[in-house]
């Protein structure tokens, strides 16, 4: 046997030993996401609906904030048209009169692994209209977490 | 070969492929335990017929809030404390501020509120109920990576 190989072995062991303790109590606080401009999911497809309707559905991977652009009209020009955007923790809606498609901007809140409606909705009174969301985009970076908590309201 | 380096260049060969490894799979991330540990407090006294109190915790585990209640002494005051997965109550019929504690389980980066309610007297009027001190305690530990059953 080489006289090497038992060294080797031994510091392996040795190492991994070291190696595995280190990363498990140390390194990793975990990750969130935060607010950015780089396109991470994208959903262009045009749905419309009263009701109201889920559009679209996204997960995220982590907790944190997200930036959501949408396009929203309505499908009778003067009329409201609604597109919520609602994740477990938080709900932006923005809301439009306009025939034509408007943009929007939404940051909201989400927990690790967040379910993600986007919700379309028209009038129900006096009649029913309907509205329409498209180019549904999703920004966010990833980062190291914090491991802070937050106050929302004192 | 030098016994000598080729120890060294085992520990450091050897490090990089354990260091890599465990990168993937060893951390199994963080999780929150209750305890007396003070993390997050809303001390602000708010008085009406409702209000919220409310934060966002980092990690996923169980917290411990406690609050101060108060009713105007003759109708009940009640607050509901809710997590996304996991709520209580706490009632008084007190003047004075009461203290209540409860543990929460909550989700990574979930909204803990604190929702104080007044008795309904008819109408649209409620009863006066106060809220203040409202405080969320835990500490950060390392994730067990197991689930667990809440009910069998």
């Amino acid at each position: 046997m080489s006289p090497v190989l038992p060294v080797f072995l031994s510091a392996a062991v040795l190492s991994s030993v070291m190696a595995s303790s280190a990363v498990a109590q140390t390194a990793d606080v975990g990750r969130a996401l935060v607010v950015s401009d780089n396109l991470r999911l994208t959903m262009n497809t045009a749905r419309t609906g009263a009701g109201p309707v889920t559009a679209k559905e996204f997960i995220v991977p982590y907790a944190g904030r997200i930036r959501v652009k949408l396009q929203v009209k309505s499908e009778s020009a003067g009329h409201t048209a609604h597109g919520y955007v609602i994740s477990q923790v938080d709900l932006c809606t923005s809301t439009t009169t306009s025939g034509t498609f408007e943009s929007f901007t939404c940051d909201v809140r989400v927990v690790e692994g967040d379910l993600v409606k986007v919700v379309v909705d028209g009038e129900l009174v006096p009649a029913t209209s309907f509205g329409t969301v498209r180019r549904v985009h999703v920004f966010y970076d990833v980062v190291n977490a914090s491991g802070l908590g937050k106050v929302l309201l004192d | 070969m030098n016994p000598g380096a080729g120890f060294l260049a085992a520990v450091i060969f050897s490090s990089v492929i354990a260091t890599g490894a465990f990168g993937l799979s060893a951390d199994v991330g963080r999780a929150l335990v209750a305890s007396d540990v003070l993390r997050l407090s809303s001390e602000t006294a708010l008085s009406g017929s409702g209000a919220i109190k409310a934060f966002i915790v980092p990690y996923a585990g169980v917290v411990r809030i406690k609050l101060q209640l108060k009713s105007d002494g003759s109708h009940t005051a009640m607050a509901e404390i809710t997590s996304q997965i996991d709520s209580c109550s706490k009632v008084t019929t007190s003047a004075t501020y009461q203290t209540f504690t409860c543990n929460l389980r909550v989700v990574a980066g979930d909204r803990v509120q604190a929702q104080m309610f007044g008795e309904f007297l008819g109408g649209s009027s409620f009863s006066t109920v106060s809220i203040r001190r409202a405080r969320v305690f835990y500490n950060v530990v390392n994730s067990s990576g197991v689930g667990k059953i809440l009910q069998d």
